[in-house]
């Protein structure tokens, strides 16, 4: 059902639902994949959470700002990316990843229990690697494998040229598969 | 050969993303930020205003008070500074000062009339001595004066004092002197100004008792 709302042009008439109704329907098809999207940014469950529900509201209050020359989709995934990226640059993010990469120097030997548990296979090496990737190589992989977005759909989020992005593309494969490579 | 990459999405969605998900809470959450965002702002209590406006006014006293306070200290322009100073150092020589070493001198030495004045730190004496006193006397009675009148200033003893008083080192000194005419009296009647025939100075830097002839001097 909602695989079909989401082919048909999103299946979201904006003109025919009320506000709520318009982000509850946004809720219905993205919660997940702007949830998903913020974690691979935040790399933090919570703030994941936080963030998913901050792209909703803002949704909700900039409704009025959507111009149909892109996508709902696109739109609503350009809110998740300038968002985290905001956090990201805020200060009191720059203070809590220093002292995250305090602790981890100090144990920087110690796995977190997630990682623990699970023997790593080669999926979940593939996995790590392009979470471990620098932020501008990242965001155009998963945009581009795992949201399996079109170059062109990726420049409008980024607001970047489509140029940047086959370059960014290119550069973030060859980094992991250098990365792979050494970590067999 | 198949793209590795293109396993992602089955990767990370079966893998550590599983767990990831939007959770009904998480909705409601949204939902409920959505209709806040309608709703009037709540009136504020009494308490509220009367803490509101109590806070502007203790902070209003405050800034005044502490702006009173920073004009208060606020230091002179350095030049009226260093002259207010400076006014404050000089020594100031009083009537009552000058009228006890003027009966002095008239009283012991006869001198016919002083009169003397300070101005900042300028003190400018005139003296008439009797006709038939000598240059040498003149001096010695002018420097005795001034000794005097350095010693009532500043307390000093006579027996310490250094030349003519440690006074001469913080004032300057003009002395006029000259001596009685003949025809005072008609002079004095006639209002007719005395004519001066030697000015003693001292400047303070110095502190030296120098004596010039006052050119145009006729008796």
């Amino acid at each position: 059902m909602k695989f079909n709302r989401e082919i048909h042009n999103e299946g979201i008439d904006s003109h025919s639902l009320t506000q709520e109704e318009w982000v509850v329907q946004i809720m219905d098809i993205y919660q997940d994949k702007v949830i998903r999207l913020a974690y691979t940014y935040v790399k933090d469950r919570k703030l994941a959470e936080d963030l998913a529900q901050e792209v909703f509201v803002k949704c909700y209050i900039h409704k009025d700002n959507f111009r149909n020359d892109s996508s709902v989709k696109t739109w609503v995934y350009a809110i998740t990316v300038n968002l985290c990226k905001d956090y990201l640059r805020s200060g009191w993010k720059k203070y809590i990843h220093v002292m995250d990469r305090f602790g981890k120097s100090r144990a920087s030997s110690v796995l977190t229990p997630e990682l623990s548990i699970v023997q790593k296979s080669e999926h979940e090496a593939l996995a790590d690697q392009v979470l471990k990737l620098p932020l501008k190589y990242r965001e155009v992989i998963l945009l581009f494998y795992y949201k399996e977005l079109t170059v062109c759909e990726i420049s409008q989020i980024l607001n970047k040229k489509e140029a940047t992005i086959r370059t960014l593309l290119q550069r973030g494969r060859e980094m992991l598969r250098r990365k792979l490579e050494k970590s067999r | 050969m198949e793209d590795p990459f293109k396993q992602l999405p089955e990767i990370l969605n079966n893998g550590r993303m599983r767990a990831i998900t939007f959770k009904e809470e998480h909705r409601q959450k949204v939902l409920q930020r959505t209709r806040d965002l309608h709703k009037p702002p709540a009136p504020k209590s009494m308490w509220y205003h009367w803490f509101h406006q109590s806070l502007s006014l203790a902070l209003g006293v405050a800034f005044i008070f502490i702006f009173i306070q920073f004009a208060e200290s606020m230091p002179f322009p350095l030049k009226e500074q260093k002259e207010a100073q400076s006014i404050a150092k000089i020594p100031y020589v009083n009537q009552a000062i000058l009228t006890k070493a003027r009966h002095d001198m008239r009283n012991h030495h006869k001198i016919s009339g002083v009169v003397a004045d300070q101005k900042k730190d300028t003190l400018t004496v005139f003296i008439t001595f009797p006709k038939n006193l000598s240059q040498e006397k003149q001096i010695f009675l002018t420097e005795s004066y001034l000794k005097e009148v350095s010693h009532l200033t500043l307390n000093e003893p006579y027996v310490v004092q250094k030349n003519l008083g440690e006074l001469w080192n913080y004032v300057n000194v003009k002395v006029y002197t000259t001596k009685e005419s003949e025809d005072e009296m008609l002079r004095q009647l006639m209002h007719v100004e005395q004519n001066f025939e030697w000015k003693g100075s001292i400047n303070k830097h110095d502190g030296i008792l120098k004596w010039e002839r006052i050119p145009g001097y006729n008796n």
